[in-house]
């Protein structure tokens, strides 16, 4: 998909920009209460000069709604990616590096993972842990880590046949010293590059979580207005004002970091079949 | 571990105390934790999942109503969107930096971060709310005509087509660069085979072992994915039930639909490493 260099700026470039847009979102919904509008008011108002993007079922005002649910879509993607990709880098490095018997097991053991449908098993998950935005965040990064440990391991087990190695081990250097300070400095590319992938893919499960009503009542998302506007009859009420905008932004949010993703991997001459691991 | 978590649900949710001792009795509540799971297992091998306390019947009464609901749904989606897929990626992937391919395959990728649900309330938003073609939601009612059940089912496996189309044509399209670098297909190209010939063999058959395991994950996702669809079109499959289980705390409907969808999983999986090990000769040696 990325030919050229022109190509890779044009993407950046779409990406910096739908991106820009969600963040100063999260930043507009720092602004005090009825700034866009009146905080509450009669429900299902369509959108008017005084409630720009109509009122919900409560009466709430949608458009605060939705500043304030980019600011939970945002974290919630941002830390479950987080806790995913540390988890996926750690794997693969360590099976990459070791080789041997180590790989094995690891290496069956993300198998088993990466063949698991992860959302029926984190809706089990999410159902006993209760929902919080802690337990969202968990849940995400405990079972998204496969495509990262993978591709790390790659690029780990090329390392590992590195001179510069063999001259580490030759000087005494222990394992864990060189997987640090050696290997891992050189596998940061791949990692980034899934990270912000990861990102995309973390905002979408956690509005899927939230749109079966697993997500964190306390800090409704995106998924969470979604959810609300179908179990509260906004849907038949057609109320459109309720739920288009919502899944605009994830849809927006979603693209803007797998077009970045795309272009890091690119950047980093990573495979170009790389972005067919998305799921 | 579904079963470790369940375990203090049961007799929390029903008020009937014939039913708790005949419930008890029948899964072994009272033993230790090791036994009770053997007795589940046992009770897993001839098909009886439990209790459901939101519905109040047997567990395996609900699953053999719905599974076939979702069947209907989930198989023609999953076939049409491999034979499309695979065909829209070969020719994506052949000679792709032609505008309108690449416009194509960046379309596959911004369907691919929409939520699925979310087009599914937006198409039952215009199609059945404001120009009122196709019905609200919901399967019909039983006995009702042919016609009255597509009516029903086309939205939904539209929209499970699309997604699943654009999922596997990405990664097909990938394939397919990668294949049309190697230098039999310089070869095969030499050798002047017909357009339709050189496609089958050189470009559909060395991509076949991923497009298998990619036709396993697809029958998980069948399962698993058409969930949110399901939700969004109140269709009562499999992925619809478990969230109804979710809804009502049922746990041990939960557990019985994940324990099937991981068993579909497994399953799809173990066919399709069999049928790779068929087919590919690398993996033989």
């Amino acid at each position: 998909m990325i030919r050229s260099k022109l190509t890779l700026a044009k993407v950046e470039i779409a990406s910096i920009v739908l991106l820009s847009a969600v963040f100063m979102m999260a930043v507009l919904s720092f602004m005090p209460e009825g700034y866009f509008g009146r905080a509450s008011s009669a429900p299902y108002l369509p959108p008017s000069l005084s409630n720009l993007l109509g009122t919900n079922d409560l009466g709430d005002d949608v458009l605060r709604t939705l500043l304030q649910g980019s600011r939970v879509s945002l974290s919630i993607g941002a830390l479950g990616a987080m806790v995913s990709t540390i988890i996926g880098a750690l794997v693969g490095i360590f099976a990459g590096f070791m080789g041997g018997i180590i790989d094995e097991i690891m290496s069956s053991f993300t198998d088993i993972f990466m063949v698991v449908p992860a959302l029926p098993l984190m809706i089990v998950l999410a159902a006993y842990l209760g929902s919080s935005f802690l337990n969202v965040v968990i849940v995400i990064g405990l079972l998204w880590w496969t495509t990262t440990a993978r591709l790390v391991r790659a690029r780990a087990r090329q390392i590992r046949g590195a001179p510069f190695i063999e001259g580490l081990v030759g000087l005494g250097a222990s394992k864990l010293y060189i997987m640090l300070r050696h290997v891992l400095p050189n596998v940061w590319g791949v990692v980034f590059a899934r990270f912000v992938l990861a990102v995309s893919s973390s905002i979408l499960l956690e509005s899927g979580l939230s749109f079966i009503g697993l997500g964190d009542p306390q800090n409704p998302s995106w998924g969470m207005m979604l959810h609300f506007a179908m179990t509260r009859g906004a849907l038949l009420y057609g109320a459109w004002w309720t739920f288009v905008p919502p899944g605009l932004c994830i849809s927006i949010t979603s693209l803007g970091f797998i077009l970045l993703g795309m272009g890091l991997e690119w950047r980093y001459k990573m495979s170009t079949k790389s972005i067919s691991d998305l799921l | 571990m579904v079963f470790i978590f369940g375990e203090e649900i049961y007799g929390a949710a029903i008020r009937n105390p014939d039913l708790i001792q005949s419930l008890i009795a029948k899964y072994g509540l009272e033993m230790p934790m090791g036994e009770q799971f053997w007795i589940y297992l046992n009770n897993l091998f001839r098909g009886d999942f439990g209790y459901s306390f939101s519905f109040g019947r047997p567990i395996s009464d609900i699953i053999g109503e719905r599974l076939p609901l979702t069947l209907i749904m989930t198989v023609p989606s999953t076939v049409l969107s491999l034979i499309i897929g695979t065909i829209l990626g070969m020719s994506l992937g052949w000679k792709p930096d032609s505008l309108p391919k690449r416009i194509i395959s960046t379309t596959c990728v911004a369907i691919h971060s929409i939520p699925t649900y979310w087009l599914g309330m937006l198409l039952l938003l215009v199609l059945s709310l404001w120009a009122r073609v196709t019905p609200i939601g919901g399967a019909p009612p039983v006995g009702s005509s042919i016609l009255d059940f597509i009516q029903h089912l086309a939205l939904p496996v539209f929209v499970l087509t699309i997604f699943n189309v654009s999922y596997v044509a990405i990664i097909m399209r990938g394939l397919t660069v990668e294949i049309s670098e190697e230098p039999f297909v310089t070869t095969a190209l030499s050798k002047g085979l017909s357009w339709f010939n050189f496609r089958l063999r050189h470009l559909l058959k060395p991509s076949l072992p991923p497009l298998i395991s990619l036709a396993a994950i697809e029958i998980g996702f069948a399962f698993s994915g058409a969930l949110l669809v399901e939700i969004a079109f109140s269709w009562p499959g499999m992925g619809y039930t478990m969230w109804q289980a979710v809804t009502e705390r049922d746990y041990p409907l939960l557990q019985a639909t994940f324990t099937l969808v991981a068993l579909v999983v497994i399953a799809a999986n173990a066919l399709a490493d069999l049928l790779s090990y068929l087919l590919d000769p690398r993996v033989k040696s």
